[in-house]
């Protein structure tokens, strides 16, 4: 777990602190990992300034260049940091949220079936959730809409039983859109069968997986549903790390089940609704709205999401080198769909 | 020479890309079969071939692991009105019951689930499972198991900690039946020498056969403490209810 704890700082440089060599049978390099983790996450959210440069950092923990490089790279590799030649080492803001948020988390965290406590690897359902479901389904976007995208995160397997239970289609990527995408059609379940429709155990024994021609037939979502690790104020969306709501997002408007006035809507604990400013990325899919069980957040100003996709922006490798993306991928490549916008509402 | 840990490893392997060609994902994990125990084509035959079982006829609570392949079981038993006893995943949580009654008509494959365990069962103490009486019947799935009764699991030993727990507390003995539930494809048609502390299998059940292993020679089993030492699971809740000593109710 990583610590939330404050470094007391003089004059506003770095903490002064000399390292102990003895005693501990903690390798030193990890004591230097450990002060600078430290050190980065008592920084306030959004100072986007480099670290301080090598040899201040070698002077103030009194270690070696080898030392404190060690203990960087392991930070890098951990994607805390970020090394930009010639300008310095900065602080990815991203993960700084989200081990941030984490921490804050697990206290109101409702456990997953596989992964528990673990918030790093699933969004939890949280205390006091059932307040967010109403607010939803109050929402004219949700409540007039025959079919919701609504993300696979624990938070919304409520109102993915919710929207089967009043007859709409639920579009749902499987967990990590590792299989795809599916739509569950509330019209035409069985009443009994809703409540494991709407897990992720359940969900694929009551639909298929969708190819993306499936996925261009559908009719335009109401609305679009989804959990975030954290989200911020102006609405810039934190999910798990490699990014599959902003692909989601970019696929529904890639397959032209989107278009740019469809809201997204996140739904937070109020621990996950950060009062900061981080600039979004081009493939940041912003939320249009943020439901906490305290109420609801409209970003002062609407920021402009990505209109389809872009693959270069998402990281390759990890969950979704499967079958169905790699498909989605030599489309994309073949046809440059990618990047050209397409008109609102356009159908094909 | 192979080790034991040698050719297990590999029979784990041969046998994963041979289970792949039946097996159903995990909603979490995917095809990762190094993270779950994975639910095949004929697992509800396996159920079937189970309640034939006359340890099963017996009555009482079943033990069952919280694997994929023994959903369909879970679902089957909680149709009977049978109570349930499992582990959380990974014995992250303990352990669950699950009073079947309390789940209502056309929900028990639901409630079979891991998601729905959730919903309908409720943690319990090994001190309420000391309290319930004898055990008759433990079900487990596995990853590959050879034919005179070896398990091997995913490679964490959770149920050869679940067994040993069980025992600690009494509610197994040497009358209790353990099954395992595999596809043909994960029996391994060679007697393997186990290690210490394996926990052979009393019967193999197959979607298309039931094979009895004569004297599997299990010993109850003992919670080896230096071994979870500085492990996370060393302070799951059972074992840290054994540590301090079981509280008679």
């Amino acid at each position: 777990m990583h610590r939330l704890s404050v470094v007391s700082e003089t004059g506003g440089g770095p903490p002064k602190r000399r390292l102990s060599r003895l005693g501990t049978g903690v390798p030193l390099y990890r004591e230097v990992y450990d002060s600078l983790e430290e050190l980065v996450m008592s920084v306030p959210l959004g100072d986007e300034a480099p670290l301080a440069p090598e040899s201040q950092l070698m002077a103030t923990f009194g270690v070696s260049r080898g030392t404190l490089r060690r203990a960087l790279d392991e930070l890098v590799r951990q994607d805390l940091l970020r090394v930009e030649p010639g300008r310095g080492t900065f602080v990815v803001q991203s993960t700084k949220v989200r081990w941030l948020v984490w921490d804050r988390l697990v206290e109101v965290a409702r456990p997953d079936s596989r992964f528990d406590m673990d918030v790093s690897h699933f969004v939890p359902d949280f205390e006091g959730r059932e307040r967010c479901d109403a607010q939803v389904q109050a929402l004219p976007d949700y409540a007039q809409a025959e079919i919701v995208f609504i993300a696979p995160d624990n938070s919304l397997e409520a109102l993915r039983l919710d929207a089967l239970r009043k007859g709409k289609r639920v579009v749902v990527p499987t967990f990590g859109l590792r299989r795809g995408l599916v739509v569950l059609d509330g019209a035409r379940m069985d009443t009994a069968d809703m409540p494991l429709a709407a897990t992720l155990d359940g969900m694929e024994r009551f639909a298929a997986v969708l190819t993306l021609d499936d996925l261009r037939r559908l009719d335009p979502v109401g609305v679009v549903l989804t959990g975030a690790v954290a989200v911020t104020r102006q609405g810039l969306h934190f999910g798990g790390g490699d990014g599959y709501f902003d692909l989601e997002w970019a696929l529904l408007r890639h397959c032209g089940l989107a278009s740019p006035t469809t809201a997204v809507v996140a739904v937070v604990h109020s621990c996950q609704l950060l009062d900061v400013d981080v600039r979004p990325g081009p493939h940041d899919a912003v939320a249009d709205l943020i439901v906490t069980p305290e109420g609801a957040v409209t970003p002062v100003t609407a920021l402009p999401k990505p209109d389809g996709l872009r693959w270069e922006e998402f990281r390759s490798g990890t969950g979704y080198s499967t079958a169905y993306i790699s498909d989605l991928l030599s489309e994309t490549a073949s046809t440059k769909l990618a990047t050209v916008p397409r008109p609102t509402g356009a159908r094909r | 020479m192979n080790t034991p840990q040698d050719s297990t490893a590999l029979h784990r392997e041969r046998i994963w890309s041979e289970l792949a060609k039946v097996a159903r994902p995990d909603s979490r994990f995917h095809w990762d079969f190094s993270s779950f125990i994975a639910d095949f084509e004929g697992s509800d035959e396996c159920a079937r071939r189970i309640r034939s079982l006359d340890s099963y006829q017996l009555g009482g609570t079943v033990f069952i692991t919280p694997d994929n392949s023994t959903e369909a079981l879970r679902a089957q038993t909680i149709a009977e009105g049978r109570p349930i006893l499992m582990t959380t995943y990974g014995i992250a949580r303990g352990f669950l019951a699950l009073d079947s009654g309390t789940v209502q008509a056309g929900q028990e494959f639901y409630a079979a689930t891991l998601d729905g365990m959730d919903r309908y069962a409720r943690p319990v103490t090994l001190a309420h499972i000391s309290a319930g009486g004898p055990l008759h019947l433990l079900v487990t799935g596995g990853s590959a198991v050879s034919i005179n009764g070896v398990r091997f699991g995913k490679g964490h030993g959770f149920f050869d900690l679940e067994w040993a727990m069980l025992s600690e507390i009494g509610v197994v003995d040497a009358r209790t039946e353990i099954v395992c539930v595999v596809h043909d494809c994960q029996v391994v048609d060679e007697a393997l020498s186990g290690e210490d502390h394996d926990v052979p299998v009393d019967w193999i059940i197959t979607p298309n056969r039931s094979i009895h292993v004569d004297s599997p020679g299990r010993r109850l089993g003992r919670v080896r403490w230096e071994m979870l030492e500085g492990s996370p699971l060393a302070e799951v809740p059972p074992l840290r209810e054994l540590k301090v000593g079981v509280q008679a109710l």
